[in-house]
């Protein structure tokens, strides 16, 4: 019986084979065990690895590893399995905490393969530490129980039936090769394993293996098995080799040719990559040519992109949308069609979008082109750049639209968008009002009504008041309803609507269902609305609401602020007070504005490298601090200069910009540059 | 050769008929012009008629005609536009939200293409949403705002996959036409044009889902194209799915198998004779019917044959539902679904026993024209009287007997056992009551605070579905239910000196100054009785009770009195706080709603037929007496749509009514809960 062992390797941070003899005697209790305890003094400061060292009976410091073997900073060395913990001082050590100490894999002779998990407890006990003379928590593991999963190919056999651990990508890989051998041995040919198994669905060794089990001859059909529903179906589809073909196709709603089925035979993902071609609007077999032998399709699996990120149900059920020829000529239809596009995670729908586009716009064969060049260079950035391109759409002017079609999803076409995108949120504003109207804007108590000017401001309001309702609000036309926002102590808290019956809207959970405030929030609606005289034209108000607008009411006029950024934004010199810059902070982060690509600050970024090759403009720049942040954000131009000379507040402000606060990062994230802009300004 | 069927809503009909406007046949849904239309109950006139909204007039106007490319009104105006049905019941109180988008069908189209031999339904949809905008006049009227379109398809064949996920609803000439286009695929592909099936009552289902209409919802004509689908030789079988074990049905009748019916009268027992074959080919599930009623009806009572017979023709017995169950006792257990019941439902026991009773008084023939026109107004809450009249038989009045005897199961009847039940309920509590739990029993700020011992009364106030009858019913927890002003707006448990108040600030008290003012009451009822909160709200509420608010003792005057009782008080025994008293005890009883009354009607003839029970209520209200104006407001309000009629109107002509006559200087559960200050810095910050 052979049995292989894997061990965890620190500075990798992944499984590895253990090759040496010393660990083959199998029984992990014969090998020594370590471990490692991963300390951070301060998020600033990098993280420190050390060990404790029995026969100096202190914590020493990790110097380096070799192999399998690691030196302290006072020159002991230790090697076996090695565990690595952090947050010592969590109190589940004190109980034990379990971990995998080592995966092994054997087979029997009967040809069972089975994957064995070691694990064992990490428990703490206290020791006193020599040389700094004090208690410390010291780290010390016991035998756990073992998990085992026995598997066999012929007769299909696995034990447990419904094995809940996952195995990692080594582990797996170990076993299949046993499970390849008796598939060899058996069938007298040799499956062939896809090279995109690591992607996607199989992520995880445990799918990998079972689909294996499935499918020795066509393990890529696992990423086929949900287009089929019932689990009879997928039996049929496992016992019954011959009929996958045309089951297949008949799934993915494509025709059963002869030449289909030479590429199925060559590559089992021929047909989702097809399928998925003729999605996004290739539909010539000539031009797919050149796709039939790919396994990974834009870097992800194609019948996984098909199945998990494209509708569900692209095939069986109701579709959503037709890309007729009207949708990309008529910025209108486009617009509403869009509105029923939400917004997805991953962009493929989106891409769906961008293709048909393409396809409208140069034909089947050029987008065939296009997808190959995409699909050789590609990077996760393509998508978002997809769904730049999708939900701006409407906005978008023909010249850009056709530059883009020239020059593919480059980052200089993706800059250019968010530009124009950005143009358009700080633009003038949507929605005009009459002196009369502009004269309702005031202050009630703690409450602020101010007018909503604009689309974005509009957006703003609602994502600060938490209020979410789909699309819809998505560029409201200037229809003459009024849009109030209300304010309290500077954040927005609620929307009102005019337009026939009023409507108050807020979040019903504002501040955690707290009655008594929903109450407050209400009743300066209501005095609001009493002082206005509003209430007389858009009434209808509850039994309780009466006496509130009978009352007399007392209201300050507001000062005359600029409410919009786009006034901010061009606010004479002489009038910036204090304040100013953090009002600006927050009306820039409130637009939901987007930051350019331009390369990173920091040389060993992976996307700065990926940038600075994709793109000739951009060269790797490492000048001055203002012309980064001015091709970054520009928007923020009075900020930085401010904080230049030497202005408090600026530097302040600066220094936030740089910290990647939650929601909508204005800068790319950098806290060197936050601390030190903090510091600027504390001094 | 391709078909292709477009289908649109036909206004006048309101069904959905083929369309013969090439240009709403091809045009992009995005781009066709639309017609709002919608039912409109007049309450002045009391009509109803279907109308159009007039973009010029701004107003919904009467359809005087369809034309080819749109509709006239009756006032005179051309509408152009594809119709689609728009339900304009929307409550103006809803808008917490800025747009509730509203979804609705423009048009339908069901394309054949023989060369692949498949046919593509797809649907247009478009979305929109209503806002109360005011007139002139003053009066709100609902104007719609179109949003965007939305496209659907499916394409479905015989030899293809069936969506797993059924079909979208559709009305019946969709699915037809559909339905006729696969009919001669499958004559193509087997040599014989199968039977098939469609709904019997095509006018119940004339408008799909997102019609609306006035069915309703509509019914959903696609069960009969999934059931061809699956069984595309003999359709009919599919429907007798539900009650078999899902293997077993697949084994019994299989997709390939075109002779179900011998196979079907082998399970059942049924001769399969030229009667029974009729019925199985054109009455679908209705086949069942004969069969059932044979078995049933001598353990009714009936048992001569003739008089049987005459029950033969129904589509139905006591209700769609209890067909079906009774339906599925006919098998054998072991073909039966694992989750079927071992006994047929408690209705045919319940039944049994009142044709029991009858038939001690009358003859087989004089009960079988009573079931036989029972069968003709069978309403569900009919079930819920049988099963009362069974169990409460005892302490039913003769008189109630009696009338029950001579107009059979009415809604006066069923409203009468309810107030007896309420009654006996709440007679018999759940568990013995202890002093302790008698002193959490108070009134503050007007909002009462009364314990409530009866679990069936407690569900009727508050509905079973929010109510988690479970975690309560073990008996050690009290439940307090708050009112004010005879309304009830929340419950509270309270177990171990701890008070959980989920459900106190409860949906039918919406607004945000009730509820504000209900949590104080809360807070200060807590504080009196020492107790603790469960799930710990915003401790900064408590600031609120700087105010004074006295705990007084509830008013007990009428606690003993049943509503029964209540309702026969001679005249002399009536003081302040009867009404009141009154709404409060019809709130625990849930008799049946009804609509509010048409214009055509006078109020309050309308409301003396229709609750006799009322008649006290509505004299006075009539009087002048503005207790029991301010009753009749609640009647109408929106929380008392449980058990009576919602029309905002009239809750508001009624609270101005009363108001005028001095409600508001008598008002005894006056809420003296101020919420003073709270703008200011004094609560918050």
């Amino acid at each position: 019986m052979q049995e292989r062992i894997f061990r965890f390797d620190i500075p990798s941070h992944d499984w590895t084979e253990c090759t040496d003899e010393k660990y083959g005697a199998g029984d992990p209790e014969c090998v020594p065990h370590f471990v490692v305890v991963s300390e951070q003094e301060d998020t600033m400061l990098p993280m420190r690895q050390k060990v404790w060292c029995e026969t100096h009976q202190m914590y020493e410091e990790v110097k380096g590893w070799q192999g399998d073997t690691l030196t302290t900073s006072a020159g002991c060395r230790m090697w076996g399995f090695a565990t690595e913990i952090t947050n010592l001082s969590e109190s589940a050590y004190y109980s034990g905490k379990p971990a995998t100490i080592c995966w092994r894999v054997s087979q029997r002779e009967d040809g069972t393969v089975f994957i064995g998990r070691v694990t064992g407890w990490i428990s703490t006990r206290r020791c006193w530490e020599v040389q700094r003379e004090e208690l410390a928590e010291v780290p010390y593991w016991s035998l756990g129980p073992s998990q085992g999963l026995s598997l066999r190919l012929f007769p299909k056999h696995i034990f447990p039936q419904k094995p809940s651990i996952s195995i990692p990508s080594i582990v797996a890989d170990a076993a299949l090769d046993y499970l390849l051998d008796a598939a060899e041995v058996h069938y007298g040919k040799r499956p062939r394993l896809p090279a995109c198994s690591h992607n996607g669905s199989f992520s995880n060794g445990m799918t990998r293996l079972l689909a294996f089990l499935d499918y020795p001859f066509h393990m890529a059909l696992w990423y086929y098995k949900d287009f089929f529903g019932s689990w009879h179906q997928k039996k049929t589809l496992a016992e019954d080799e011959e009929n996958i073909f045309p089951y297949l196709c008949e799934g993915l709603n494509l025709q059963p040719t002869e030449e289909l089925r030479t590429h199925f035979e060559r590559n089992p993902l021929a047909l989702a990559v097809t399928a998925l071609l003729r999605v996004f609007g290739v539909k010539t077999p000539s031009l797919m040519d050149n796709f039939m032998d790919k396994e990974t399709l834009f870097g992800e699996s194609p019948a996984y992109v098909l199945h998990h990120k494209l509708s569900q149900n692209l095939f069986s059920s109701p579709q959503r949308g037709d890309f007729s020829s009207d949708l990309f000529e008529n910025d209108e239809t486009a617009r509403s069609f869009l509105k029923g596009v939400e917004a997805s995670y991953y962009g493929w729908e989106e891409m769906l979008f961008y293709c048909r586009w393409r396809l409208f716009k140069e034909g089947e064969e050029r987008l065939a082109a296009h997808l190959r060049d995409m699909d050789a260079h590609w990077t996760p950035r393509f998508l978002k750049t997809v769904k730049l391109f999708c939900h701006n759409y409407p906005d978008l002017s023909a010249a850009l639209r056709n530059d883009l079609l020239r020059e593919g999803l480059t980052v200089e076409m993706h800059n250019r968008m968010i530009r124009r995108v950005n143009e358009k949120a700080i633009g003038k504003p949507d929605f005009s009002y009459s002196p009369e109207e502009k004269r309702y804007e005031c202050r009630i108590g703690d409450y602020t009504f101010r007018l909503i000017e604009s689309n974005t401001d509009y957006r703003a309001v609602l994502a600060a008041a938490e209020i979410y309702g789909g699309n819809n609000f998505l560029n409201q036309p200037d229809n003459g309803i009024l849009r109030v926002a209300m304010y309290k102590n500077g954040r927005a808290v609620a929307v009102i609507l005019l337009s026939g019956v009023s409507k108050l809207i807020y979040d019903l959970h504002l501040c955690g269902c707290h009655e008594l405030q929903e109450a407050s929030l209400r009743i300066a609606y209501l005095r609001w609305m009493n002082w206005t005289g509003l209430y007389k034209k858009h009434g209808l108000f509850y039994e309780e609401d009466y006496p509130y607008l009978t009352e007399e009411v007392h209201a300050e006029p507001l000062e005359n602020k600029p409410s919009s950024l786009y006034e901010m934004l061009r606010l004479p010199e002489e009038k910036i007070r204090h304040g100013y810059y953090i009002q600006l902070y927050r009306m820039l982060k409130e637009a939901c504005l987007q930051t350019f690509l331009v390369p990173s600050r920091h040389p060993c970024d992976e996307e700065d490298k990926h940038l600075t090759r994709q793109s000739s403009l951009l060269e790797p720049n490492r000048g001055s601090e203002m012309d980064y942040l001015m091709r970054v954000f520009p928007y923020g131009e009075r900020i930085y200069k401010a904080a230049f000379r030497g202005v408090r507040e600026a530097q302040k402000v600066l220094s936030l910009c740089y910290a990647n606060g939650y929601y909508k990062p204005l800068l790319p994230k950098d806290e060197e540059r936050a601390k030190y802009w903090a510091n600027a300004s504390d001094d | 050769m391709k078909k292709n069927i477009t289908f649109r809503y036909d206004a006048m009909q309101e069904n959905w008929v083929e369309c013969t406007c090439p240009e709403w046949q091809t045009a992009n849904a995005e781009n066709l012009p639309v017609l709002f239309v919608t039912r409109i109950h007049d309450e002045r006139s009391g009509e109803e008629s279907v109308q159009a909204w007039c973009e010029t007039h701004r107003a919904y106007e009467k359809i005087d005609r369809c034309t080819v490319d749109g509709l006239a009104t009756e006032r005179g105006c051309r509408l152009k536009g594809m119709p689609v049905y728009a339900d304009t019941s929307v409550d103006p109180f809803r808008y917490i939200y800025t747009e509730l988008t509203n979804e609705t069908t423009l048009r339908w189209q069901v394309r054949h293409c023989p060369e692949k031999g498949t046919v593509e339904i797809s649907q247009d949809n478009i979305l929109f949403s209503f806002d109360w905008i005011r007139k002139e006049n003053g009066d709100f009227v609902l104007v719609p705002f179109l949003h965007s379109a939305r496209h659907m398809k499916i394409k479905l064949s015989l030899q293809g996959t069936i969506p797993r996920r059924g079909l979208f609803p559709m009305p019946v000439a969709v699915a037809a036409a559909a339905l006729a286009a696969l009919r001669e695929e499958a004559a193509k592909l087997y040599g014989f044009v199968p039977p098939v099936l469609l709904p019997t009552r095509p006018d119940a289902m004339g408008i799909g889902y997102l019609g609306g209409g006035k069915h309703g919802w509509g019914e959903d004509a696609s069960p009969w194209l999934l059931a061809f689908l699956h069984r595309p030789l003999d359709m009919r079988i599919r429907f007798f799915q539900d009650y078999f074990k899902k293997e077993k049905f697949e084994e019994l009748f299989p997709r390939t198998q075109t002779n179900n019916f011998s196979v079907l009268c082998r399970i059942l027992g049924v001769t399969p004779n030229d009667e029974a074959k009729a019925d199985y080919e054109n009455r679908g599930m209705d086949f069942l019917m004969r069969p059932m009623l044979r078995h049933l009806l001598p353990k009714l009572g009936v048992r001569q044959e003739a008089l049987q017979e005459k029950f033969m023709w129904l589509s139905d017995f006591c209700g769609k539902k209890g067909m079906e169950a009774y339906g599925q006792y006919l098998l054998h257990p072991s073909l039966r679904p694992d989750d079927a019941e071992e006994k047929p439902a408690d209705l045919w026991e319940d039944l049994r026993f009142y044709c029991d009773w009858r038939h001690q008084s009358e003859p087989e023939e004089a009960l079988t024209a009573h079931l036989l026109a029972m069968q003709g107004t069978w309403r569900p809450y009919k079930e819920v009287l049988l099963q009362r009249f069974r169990r409460y038989f005892a302490d039913i009045p003769q008189t109630v007997k009696d009338k029950l005897f001579r107009q059979g199961p009415t809604a006066d009847i069923y409203d009468e056992i309810a107030i007896i039940v309420r009654d006996i309920e709440s007679r018999t509590p759940d568990r013995s009551i202890s002093e302790e739990e008698r002193s959490l029993e108070c009134r503050i700020g007007g909002y009462n605070f009364r314990l409530l011992t009866s679990l069936a009364v407690r569900k009727r106030i508050f509905g079973t579905h929010v109510y988690p009858a479970a975690e309560f019913d073990d008996g050690t927890t009290a439940m307090i239910g708050v009112d004010k002003n005879g309304v009830y707006l929340g419950i509270i448990s309270v177990e171990d000196k701890v008070a959980n108040s989920r459900l106190l600030p409860y949906w039918f008290c919406p607004d945000e100054i009730s509820l504000a003012k209900i949590r104080i009451a809360y807070l200060r009822w807590m504080l009196h009785n020492g107790l603790s909160e469960a799930y710990s709200g915003n401790d900064d509420c408590r600031r609120a009770l700087v105010q004074e608010l006295p705990v007084e003792p509830l008013d007990r005057d009428w606690e003993d009195v049943g509503l029964w009782e209540m309702l026969n008080l001679p005249d002399a025994a009536i003081r302040p706080g009867y009404y009141l008293e009154l709404f409060r005890k019809i709130m625990e009883t849930r008799t049946l709603r009804l609509d509010p009354p048409s214009a055509k009607y006078d109020e309050r003839t309308y409301l003396t037929h229709q609750l006799p029970w009322g008649k006290r209520l509505f004299d006075a209200a009539w009087a002048g007496n503005p207790e029991a104006q301010y009753v009749m407001s609640l009647f109408y309000h929106r929380y008392s749509y449980r058990f009576s009629c919602y029309d905002a109107q009239r809750a508001a002509d009624w609270y101005k009514k009363a108001c005028d006559n001095g409600w508001l200087e008598i008002e005894t559960s006056k809420p003296s809960i101020k919420l003073e200050g709270f703008c200011g810095q004094e609560f918050f910050e």
